[in-house]
């Protein structure tokens, strides 16, 4: 592997992570509001 | 009664019951002697390598055994729910807390003992100053029999406990895994006058950690 | 129910989102490569900012779990943001740790150096671990926040001994290890302002994701705590008693574990 590979690899892990992890909190806002809404 | 009364009074039935279930002695201190034979078998006892790492061998098992011993200090309480009637006994928490780290220290003390003599037959250690070694080795225990007694009433009562206490104590404890070692490193075969820099850590921290369980043990006593 | 008014977080997410794409476009692009490590340095425009916010997140978990336990500062608010910031304070610590191995393989041709300030970050994580295996434990919320309170603090005290004790140790071992993460005396211009930047960026998604993650707490803990009231009036009322459940009575009782 070049540096190139490791410096993008690096950057687009840190860029997923973050994102997973975002959106995973944004579903279960969403579904913990949903259960709230029915009860 | 005082703080002092009151510690003595909690090692003290700690230590009869040690005495008369002989756990220690007949469980953790073998599995200590095994995990050093143990050691042998993993790094090959070509003498050089064996006698290099004992020091960090040695407290690595002196760590693990510790665990065992914490986990036993709490068992006892579950045990007829003795754990309430300590709660409800009166007695200031901080002296049971200081009770019980004693007892853990004074066990971990013969397991040690032990342990020592194993590695200076089984890993050929010759030790040329015991001063320094004596007092890292005082001060390694006290931190981590205080600690140990801190994580363990945290998790008292908790099913998880056996698996959650080793892994909030080790990481907590890897100075003392450090500093010990390297005081022992120095005892040995280094310059002994380097050890006491580790001894001054080792003190710390066991003061360190011995005050903060006297002051957490009776707010966590009460959730157990 | 969140930390920042729903018009400051949405703004908020939004500056961290522009924030993110300008420290890509200077780490990736604008900023030069490095004279002696090429382009593997532009991994550190991640790797250190994540550090920072690695013990960052880590002091506002002592201090929240600190003003917890002063019984005057008492708040479930600061329970919650205890353990928001120490979910993220994993994620960055984690992140922190594998950029470096990352940025380290390249340029010194290791995956891991035994070099203080990773060794004292690789025992912050399994602090952290400890902390959020404490807090999945099921139990009341009182008994939870007190545990991880003092857990946290015991941690916390614990940290500085760990990066004293390391570096002391590193210091008198210093064998072949040229590993620096540093390099300090090579950073200016560009470079300096690209990892300042990185550290902005990553303090305004940490603050971000701590405002979303404590709305999750607030509303799991809500769910969770209506689904105990709605079991024990069950239980009551299946029991064929005459007594009559009130919420709110039974729900300190409890015994410390309850099972889903």
């Amino acid at each position: 592997m070049t540096s190139a590979e490791f410096v993008i690899g690096g950057w687009v892990l840190t860029g997923a992570v973050f994102l997973a992890y975002w959106l995973r909190i944004q579903q279960r806002i969403r579904r913990a509001e949903r259960l709230e809404r029915d009860t | 009664m005082n703080l002092v009364q009151e510690a003595a009074l909690v090692a003290g039935k700690d230590l009869r019951i040690e005495a008369r279930s002989r756990v220690t002695l007949q469980q953790v201190i073998p599995f200590g002697l095994v995990v050093l034979l143990l050691f042998a078998f993993a790094l090959d006892p070509d003498r050089g390598i064996l006698r290099r790492v004992a020091p960090g061998l040695f407290w690595i098992t002196v760590l693990l055994g510790a665990l065992l011993a914490v986990s036993r200090a709490f068992a006892v309480e579950a045990e007829n729910g003795a754990s309430d009637a300590l709660r409800l006994s009166g007695l200031d928490p901080a002296g049971v807390f200081l009770g019980k780290a004693a007892a853990v220290a004074v066990e971990l003390a013969v397991l040690e003992t032990v342990l020592a003599v194993g590695v200076v037959i089984l890993f050929d250690v010759g030790i040329e100053s015991i001063g320094p070694l004596v007092l890292a080795t005082l001060a390694a225990t006290v931190g981590v029999a205080a600690t140990g007694t801190l994580y363990g009433v945290l998790a008292t009562g908790l099913r998880v406990r056996e698996t959650l206490v080793p892994m909030l104590l080790l990481p907590v404890v890897s100075p003392v895994l450090l500093g010990a070692t390297r005081a022992w490193e120095a005892a040995i075969d280094g310059v002994p006058g380097d050890a006491w820099p580790w001894v001054g850590l080792l003190s710390i921290f066991a003061v360190l950690y011995v005050s903060v369980g006297m002051l957490a043990f009776g707010p966590l006593l009460e959730e157990a | 129910m969140t930390l920042l008014k729903p018009a400051i977080s949405r703004a908020l997410g939004w500056a961290t989102l522009v924030a993110v794409v300008v420290l890509a476009l200077f780490g990736l692009w604008g900023a030069p490569p490095d004279s002696v490590q090429g382009d593997a340095q532009r991994l550190m425009y991640l790797h250190v900012p994540a550090a920072w916010i690695a013990y960052l997140a880590f002091g506002v978990t002592a201090i929240s779990s600190a003003l917890w336990l002063w019984p005057r500062t008492r708040s479930e608010v600061y329970d919650r943001v205890a353990g928001a910031s120490a979910e993220l304070g994993v994620i960055f610590t984690g992140l922190t740790l594998v950029l470096g191995s990352l940025w380290g393989r390249p340029v010194w041709g290791v995956w891991w150096a035994w070099d203080a300030r990773l060794v004292t970050t690789a025992v912050l994580l399994f602090l952290y671990l400890g902390y959020l295996a404490l807090r999945s434990v099921p139990a009341s919320p009182d008994a939870r926040a007190k545990r991880c309170a003092i857990a946290a603090l015991i941690a916390f005290v614990d940290v500085p001994i760990v990066h004293f004790s390391v570096t002391w140790w590193r210091t008198l071992h210093q064998q072949a290890t040229v590993f620096n993460p540093e390099l300090k005396a090579n950073i200016h211009g560009v470079m300096a302002f690209t990892l300042w930047f990185g550290v902005l960026a990553f303090t305004l998604l940490y603050v971000y994701l701590l405002d979303r993650r404590y709305r999750l707490a607030v509303l799991e803990d809500d769910l969770d705590e209506r689904e105990l009231e709605r079991a024990i009036a069950e239980r009551v009322a299946g029991a064929g008693t005459s007594v009559r459940a009130s919420p709110g009575d039974d729900a300190d009782k409890v015994p410390a574990e309850v099972t889903p």
